[in-house]
């Protein structure tokens, strides 16, 4: 807006144009149009005094003055030089030289915003006298742009030499023209060392190196980005594994103008991943000595894994299963116990354990199955362990409970019978020593002795019922024998078969009595039972080389090829109600004197050898 | 035998609940010249070795109510262990060892010899004259 006071001064020029040489009027003039118009800010002042003569549009936007507030002053009064030091400089350099150029100074705007500006001013004449022509270019928004600029490098500064990753640069002829000092710290060279050289001048692996020319080289011609791992090899044969991505940074023009290579170490990741699989790897092998049966089902009782550590136990080839369902599978009643109990899993979330039956391949088993939630109950887990023989074992260790009372009733009775026998003897003894029954006194004597032989076959019963520790010592076989015999022959004469003794001159051996007895009585008892009624139980001993041997030599049908192959084992027995421990016991307590047992079969009887060596 | 006919007869007393022993004991041992008393459990036994005080008792380890190694550890309370031969039909070394550790003077095991009983019985009754000799 021009004032009054403008169009004073207008005339003023106009009038000092008048005496303005050697300019022409006009040409005056059209410079003065330029002036105003000009979008540079710029003022005219005087020369000595500075006093403020003319100022432009731009200057007055520039500033926030109006002209009439500037005019007529100086620049020092109205507080626009920010930093009046610089004002003095400029001052000095215009005596010098009469001008100055592009001096950055600080300008206070009215709104007292602190303006950078460049300021260049010149001398003029107007009306022959001096004036000064100043000019500014504003600065302000590039120098805060700069600032800007120059804090964000300093944060990317501070970020890439602080970061455990390391970022580089690497130009079209694959060197690095920038590496972050965590370099150091990833590989143990110095980010300066990288400076200006390819990864084939640090002396790297060869394979290293050329996995890194190719990925590069591709970056650069193909503009996308390329992410791979490498593995270097540290002292001690360590392995560091890096990620490596590798960025294009384009120029102006379009083209890749230079890799920038992020690498991150992923040692104790790739470390943890190792771990996982070995872990995995130890997991599976557990799994596989597994003797049980696993089995993964959904809800609806469908194969989805398996898992067999002895699959002789599986009812069916996983080919065959897998993927089916239950009812497709197993049985009709055992798939509906199965399914019955992956249901009840399913809704009380808790383990169920139940047995089945089930033929597998021809015999029948007994297993144990647990079924467990898995994920999120949309799944269980099938377990199936093999019970057959611990089911065998129970029947027989019951059957052997049952023995083991009818044992114990019977040694309880042994003992009750000793009571009126102590009276029958006793009253036989008062009897016998009458002079009334003098002529019978050889019957009296007779009565007595047996019934001390029945009391002998007592306590011999008792001797193997207790549980009494006897120590092994020199025995002789003989008296042994001998003093078991009353027993078996009490046994053999009920069946109408007879014992013979065939008791040779032996040597002494180191023995357990009561097991050596438990041994006779098993081995005798067996060849009784064996043998038909009339027949005869041969027990012997003789000596061979450094060997004692004794044999129970029954007159049975022999024993069966597929029953030889099995004798000896635990509970296995052909008897009814045998439990299957007698001649297992035997070739324990053979074992126990280092003994061996042979057995020598036909159809005319079976011989049970058992050698003694003899100790020298 | 050591008693003779003037002296007033010695006391037995016999304790088993088996009626053919208690017959036969008191024969052998009447026929010895004791003087001989029964009982057919612990618990009859042990009053009656309170009131007659005997020189031997005869006792069967096993018998229903109160056993024999309980009756033996009652008798020792009026000191009459040391008089106690035990019958067992088991002859089983810990009931045996437990009767001795409670003080008892012997075992013996059934069926028996009476000979052997009827010797072990005045052996018993030898020991305590002589011991009586000696305080007296």
């Amino acid at each position: 807006m021009k004032t009054n006071r403008d169009s004073v001064l207008m005339d003023e020029f106009l009038e000092m144009r008048q005496e303005m040489q050697p300019l022409s009027g006009k040409t005056e003039f059209g410079l003065w149009k330029a002036f105003s118009v000009s979008p540079i800010p710029m003022l005219v002042f005087s020369y000595h005094e500075g006093l403020i003569f003319d100022v432009n549009d731009a200057f007055t936007a520039f500033t926030g003055y109006l002209p009439q507030e500037l005019i007529g002053y100086t620049g020092l009064e109205l507080g626009i030089w920010a930093k009046p030091n610089e004002r003095k400089k400029i001052i000095h350099r215009v005596i010098k030289l009469q001008k100055v150029h592009n001096a950055e100074v600080s300008i206070r705007s009215k709104a007292d915003k602190i303006l950078i500006a460049l300021f260049s001013c010149e001398q003029v004449i107007l009306s022959n006298k001096p004036y000064l022509l100043a000019w500014f270019v504003d600065i302000s928004d590039m120098k805060q742009e700069q600032e800007e600029l120059w804090k964000q490098k300093q944060e990317i500064k501070v970020i890439l030499e602080n970061s455990p990753d390391v970022v580089a640069r690497i130009d079209k002829e694959f060197c690095y023209r920038y590496i972050s000092p965590a370099i150091e710290n990833l590989i143990g060279i110095s980010a300066t060392k990288f400076i200006g050289h390819t990864l084939s001048e640090l002396g790297f692996e060869h394979e290293i190196c050329a996995q890194w020319r190719s990925n590069i080289g591709q970056v650069f011609k193909t503009g996308q980005k390329v992410i791979y791992e490498r593995c270097l090899r540290g002292v001690q044969g360590r392995e560091y594994y890096h990620q490596v991505h590798l960025a294009p940074v384009y120029a102006v023009d379009g083209s890749v103008e230079y890799v920038l290579s992020h690498i991150r170490n992923i040692t104790s990741v790739k470390e943890a991943e190792k771990a996982l699989i070995k872990s995995e790897k130890n997991k599976q092998r557990i799994l596989d000595a597994f003797p049980d049966l696993l089995f993964l089902m959904n809800k609806s009782g469908e194969f989805l894994e398996y898992q067999a550590g002895n699959k002789t136990l599986l009812y069916a080839s996983p080919e065959i299963f897998m993927g089916k369902k239950l009812a497709e599978v197993l049985p009709g009643k055992v798939a509906e116990k199965i399914m019955y109990h992956i249901e009840c899993a399913i809704e009380s979330e808790q383990m169920q354990v139940f047995d089945y039956q089930l033929m597998v391949q021809g015999k029948a088993m007994t297993f144990e199955a647990r079924v467990v939630c898995a994920n999120n109950a949309d799944e269980v887990l099938f377990i199936v362990r093999d019970i057959t023989k611990l089911k065998e074992l129970e029947g027989s260790l019951a059957r052997f409970d049952r023995l083991n009372t009818v044992g114990e009733m019977a040694a309880g009775i042994a003992h009750e019978l000793r009571n009126p026998m102590t009276t029958v003897r006793g009253f036989l003894q008062i009897l016998g020593n009458k002079p009334e029954t003098r002529r019978f006194t050889e019957q009296f004597t007779l009565m007595i002795d047996e019934l001390d032989r029945a009391n002998s076959i007592i306590t011999e019963y008792l001797s193997l019922a207790k549980n009494k520790v006897v120590q092994s010592e020199y025995h002789n076989l003989s008296p042994i024998i001998e003093s078991l015999a009353p027993l078996i022959r009490a046994d053999a004469t009920i069946s109408g078969k007879r014992l013979d003794l065939m008791l040779a001159e032996t040597a002494d051996l180191i023995v357990n009595p009561k097991e050596i007895r438990q041994m006779l009585l098993n081995l005798a008892r067996n060849g009784l039972e064996a043998m038909q009624s009339g027949t005869t139980l041969t027990i012997k001993t003789y000596q061979e080389n450094d060997e004692v041997v004794l044999v129970v030599q029954d007159q049975g049908s022999g024993i069966k090829k597929d029953v030889l192959e099995n004798i000896g084992t635990p509970f296995f027995t052909t008897k009814d109600n045998g439990n299957g421990l007698g001649l297992s016991i035997c070739y324990t307590i053979a074992a126990h004197h280092n003994a061996a047992i042979s057995i020598d079969t036909s159809p005319a009887g079976t011989s049970f050898f058992v050698r003694f060596k003899i100790d020298k | 035998m050591a008693n003779s006919k003037s002296q007033k007869k010695i006391k037995i007393l016999v304790i088993d609940d088996q009626p053919g022993i208690r017959r036969l004991l008191t024969e052998v041992l009447q026929d010895e010249g004791y003087e001989v008393a029964t009982a057919e459990n612990g618990y009859d036994g042990l009053q009656a070795a309170k009131e007659i005080s005997p020189a031997v008792i005869l006792m069967d380890m096993k018998m229903p109510g109160m056993d024999g190694i309980e009756t033996l550890r009652e008798l020792k309370q009026i000191g009459q262990q040391d008089k106690v031969i035990m019958m067992t039909a088991y002859g089983e070394l810990e009931t045996v060892n437990q009767a001795r550790e409670l003080g008892a003077y012997d075992y013996i095991t059934k069926p028996f010899d009476i000979i052997a009983l009827c010797q072990m019985v005045s052996e018993r009754i030898t020991t305590s004259d002589a011991k009586n000799l000696l305080i007296g």
